[in-house]
């Protein structure tokens, strides 16, 4: 991990939602390290302590994406703020699959966000792989329409106004067949990634979970971002945001 | 000899040799500040807890440039922290609830401390014990040890039952822990103080009385947050520690407060968001400044502030840091 600050141009915005946005933003130095499961933080202004945590969506030539939520007063702000936008990272660990074998992602509401840069980091190098991708309506669906990743989503909506009806993990269960042992990628809402945990659990499946908390530094320091890993905390920023999904401890699923 | 700038602006005309002046003026400028035998290069360092071990941020700023960085508390055994969720963020700043998670001393001897010691700048062992024989225990353990410059001692962290405030508040607790440390101990010994007591002064002056060569005032004030949807705390431990730009007046008060009451060196700690707010610090009677959360939004502050500073004493034509310390003018007959 080799952080750097960029004060970053936006490049381009597409509203998904009225709430949820992906921004291209041109930080050249960010981009050339990113990989598939780490994050930005952004500063979201002068009224505003701390800065917030991002998933890097893609990253290619000089530009990084994101998929903003907007889920407070701070995240509000961010998208008032003029240009150009302070950004730290990129920060944490990357998503690691195996060499060989199917993968298989699964990604809840912006949770869907780490998962889509690596769809096509996998999808570049002719890897197997299935995205699910789970939304409470079609209208709060987190990818847009014309990206190229869209045709190739399994999408679950919960109240069945797009694709599957019910969860994404529900849709995942009906897909997968019992002999099936692909690796899984997730990252999504704590009730989602528990559900996915037993199905897992069931199914002897392996696989890591991309793990959210409130966050301070997001460069190892504060120890702010604790979660119970391995009969200890490990550290969101820094040993995360991916962990192996049997090393989360039962106390962070209660 | 005080040199001023704006003389030379109006008596020289001649570009080259104002140049020449300029840069010899700024050779001039003198930032460094002592704790006992400690030399710092200027009077900006980095809060305990807010900068890891020490090389955490050395992608992002050139450490070198600082003071002294000073680092994580560190305590005999390694400890896991307090179960999350850890922070609150407010809009004046932030509540921590860490427990003073860390890897422990040894491990901080056999992993860090050499790397530590080639970021070129000075460094200070923050530790904290269980007991006070922990104190002399920690000093016993580090004193070896190459690579380090001092201790702080952390009598004041709001956020463990012990080792925490309950032996900051105790002047007679203090003068122990002090001595023990000051006796056992090569490197100067800073006491850093808490600031959840109204008067200061009795412990400050224990602190000083038992050897100590410097006092960080201070560490985070006790704080809370309610969430009153599901009216329970925002942190599991009900209390935490608050930082952020409310703490300054708090902690500037107290420093008020200590640097009449004691003749060793204060550090001044607690809500510094920019080089304006050091320098209400040194100007009441710092002479230097720890920065703390401010770092997390803005790793780049550390550096900020030092310039800043430096800008300031240009300005107002001061060429020793020295000059500027404790020049608060009260207007009352004190």
């Amino acid at each position: 991990m080799n952080p750097v600050i960029e004060e970053a141009e936006i490049t381009a915005k597409t509203v998904l939602t009225q709430d949820l946005f992906v921004f291209k933003l041109s930080a050249p130095r960010i981009s050339a390290s990113a990989k598939p499961g780490q994050f930005v933080q952004i500063d979201p202004g002068e009224k505003f302590f701390l800065r917030r945590p991002f998933s890097i969506q893609d990253a290619y030539g000089d530009e990084i994406e994101i998929l903003i939520k907007v889920v407070g007063e701070g995240t509000a702000s961010l998208l008032r703020r003029e240009q150009p936008w302070n950004i730290l990272g990129p920060l944490g660990c990357a998503f690691s699959p195996p060499y060989d074998g199917e993968i298989c992602l699964v990604g809840g509401g912006v949770g869907a966000a780490p998962l889509k840069f690596l769809w096509r980091y996998l999808n570049d190098i002719g890897r197997s792989v299935e995205f699910f991708i789970g939304a409470r309506s079609a209208s709060e669906i987190p990818v847009d329409k014309t990206d190229p990743v869209f045709s190739h989503l399994k999408i679950a909506a919960d109240d069945g106004s797009f694709g599957f009806k019910g969860t994404v993990v529900e849709y995942l269960k009906s897909e997968l067949p019992p002999e099936a042992r692909p690796y899984i990628c997730a990252c999504g809402p704590r009730p989602m990634l528990s559900a996915l945990r037993n199905l897992m659990l069931e199914r002897d499946l392996i696989g890591e979970f991309s793990l959210e908390s409130r966050m301070a530094c997001g460069m190892g320091v504060c120890q702010g971002c604790a979660v119970p890993v391995d009969g200890g905390y490990k550290l969101v920023c820094k040993d995360g945001p991916v962990f192996p999904f049997d090393e989360i401890d039962g106390r962070y699923w209660k | 000899m005080e040199v001023k700038p704006l003389i030379f602006d109006t008596i020289i005309n001649n570009h080259s040799v104002f140049s020449i002046q300029y840069s010899v003026f700024r050779i001039f400028m003198n930032l460094t500040t002592n704790i006992a035998s400690l030399k710092l290069k200027n009077p900006v360092m980095t809060a305990s807890g807010a900068f890891g071990y020490g090389t955490e941020y050395s992608p992002l700023i050139d450490i070198s440039k600082l003071g002294a960085i000073i680092t994580k508390t560190l305590t005999l055994e390694p400890r896991k922290g307090n179960p999350p969720p850890r922070i609150w963020e407010l809009p004046y700043g932030m509540l921590n609830s860490i427990g003073l998670a860390n890897i422990g001393v040894r491990e901080f001897i056999d992993r860090q401390l050499e790397k530590v010691s080639r970021l070129g700048t000075a460094v200070i062992v923050n530790i904290a014990g269980k007991e006070a024989e922990d104190y002399p225990r920690l000093i016993e353990i580090l004193d070896p040890h190459p690579g380090f410059n001092a201790y702080e001692l952390n009598v004041s962290c709001p956020n463990v039952k012990k080792a925490g405030m309950l032996f900051g508040i105790d002047p007679e607790a203090v003068f122990d822990i002090t001595r023990a440390c000051s006796t056992a101990a090569k490197h100067p010994i800073i006491v850093k103080l808490t600031p959840n007591i109204t008067d200061p002064t009795e412990v400050a002056k224990a602190a000083e009385e038992a050897g100590a060569s410097a006092l960080t005032i201070a560490n985070t004030v006790l704080g809370m947050a309610v969430d009153i949807e599901n009216r329970i705390p925002r942190l599991p431990f009900v209390t935490a520690g608050y930082s952020g730009p409310g703490m300054k007046p708090i902690n500037l008060a107290k420093l008020y407060q200590v640097r009449r009451a004691v003749d060793i060196p204060l550090i001044g700690c607690g809500g510094i968001m920019d080089y304006r707010d050091a320098l209400e610090y040194i100007i009441t009677g710092a002479t230097s400044v720890q920065i703390g959360s401010a770092v997390f939004k803005n790793p780049k502050v550390l550096l900020e502030v030092i310039e800043g500073i430096e800008g300031y004493m240009k300005e107002k034509g001061i060429e020793d840091i020295s000059d500027l310390t404790g020049t608060l003018k009260t207007g009352v007959d004190l």
